[in-house]
């Protein structure tokens, strides 16, 4: 096993209501993951994908968030068990913005395979568009569940919308 | 798996592409012929220092200082202090300010390029730096974008990105690597 290994990857030829990485496999120590992209999603600010491990829709999940958007900065934050799934994990950029810009988010999640412990995951995204607003955001994620990961699903930005064709992704295993 | 159709997933690693080694002779140097068959790139710059003082490290896609080219948003604190910043007429990608003088001082930073050979969308990245710096530190998290839709072929690193007409050269031991990561 390589130090650092790409366990998936791939361009979206069309839109996606969700991504789902499956049979993780439980031989790495951190799981890395990044995305370029853009959702259909229309609103003021940029659009984000939360997700969802071992498709457990539950409220489980909760997490702190720390931005600057367009010059104002601003913290959120929801309590373990507040949420069904994951706070705005991955910043996507608008498709009504120029159509040339995607968003870029990478996370981590340490210790994935612990059936004794709570899941955590870092993350930092942010979308910069000329036309439009700038956002850098940062922040933590939690799943409250011992289980092992060994699904995700990255969830559609809002009902009916869609992660956009040419978004790239790669999960990647560090040893 | 969603709606869309997604390749066959192929298994690949990070991949060392390129690294170049300070000597204190030049202030500017390109990554250049990057190969286009990677999903990201990622760029490391370990223990950077300048023979001079200069404004922040400044980095350019394939040749294009154009101001209003490049927009971005960051966080950062120095020292005691903390604040944010953003623009949307940048001519370069800024990687924070590097040292010089003290023999403890360097700055390091990553940057991640993503999807950076599609030409059709612009590219996004993300630059986690520090440094310390006369006894201070600072440090920063920033996204930048680069508007022009293009596959990032050569990548400039400038030691004065807001005057690249002044150089302050990269001294040793100062090394910058570039990897790929994935497989396109």
């Amino acid at each position: 096993m390589a130090d650092f290994e790409i366990i998936a990857e791939g361009t979206l030829s069309s839109g996606a209501s969700t991504i789902s990485l499956t049979s993780i496999p439980q031989t790495y120590t951190h799981l890395e993951f990044q995305i370029s992209a853009r959702g259909s999603y229309a609103s003021a600010y940029p659009s984000s994908t939360n997700m969802r491990f071992n498709s457990d829709s539950g409220t489980n999940y909760g997490g702190a968030d720390g931005y600057v958007s367009s010059g104002t900065p601003g913290v959120e934050g929801y309590s373990l068990n507040a949420l069904t799934q994951t706070y705005y994990t991955n910043v996507l950029a608008l498709d009504s913005w120029a159509t040339n810009i995607q968003g870029v988010t990478s996370w981590i999640i340490p210790n994935y395979t612990s059936t004794s412990f709570a899941k955590q995951l870092f993350k930092t995204g942010t979308v910069a568009d000329t036309n439009s607003i700038y956002t850098l955001r940062f922040g933590s994620g939690a799943w409250d569940n011992t289980a092992a990961i060994t699904q995700i699903d990255l969830l559609e930005p809002s009902a009916g919308t869609e992660i956009m064709a040419q978004s790239s992704y790669w999960l990647a295993g560090w040893a | 798996m969603g709606a869309g159709t997604w390749p066959t997933h192929v298994k690949g690693t990070m991949e060392y592409i390129a690294k170049y080694v300070a000597d204190g002779s030049t202030g500017e140097f390109e990554f250049t012929a990057i190969p286009q068959t990677y999903r990201s790139l990622r760029i490391v710059m370990s223990q950077g220092k300048r023979v001079g003082s200069g404004t922040n490290v400044g980095i350019w896609f394939n040749g294009d200082s154009t101001s209003g080219n490049y927009g971005y948003a960051s966080m950062y604190g120095s020292g005691t202090n903390s604040n944010y910043t953003y623009s949307r007429n940048s001519g370069t990608i800024s990687m924070g300010d590097c040292p010089t003088g003290n023999a403890a001082d360097s700055q390091m930073w990553i940057c991640d390029i993503a999807n950076y050979s599609n030409a059709s969308a612009g590219t996004m990245c993300q630059v986690w730096q520090g440094a310390n710096q006369q006894g201070g530190n600072n440090t920063g998290l920033m996204g930048f974008g680069y508007s022009v839709a293009s596959a990032i072929t050569t990548i400039e690193i400038n030691s004065n990105g807001y005057n690249p007409g002044l150089l302050y050269n990269y001294d040793t031991p100062t090394v910058f690597t570039l990897f790929g990561i994935g497989s396109v």
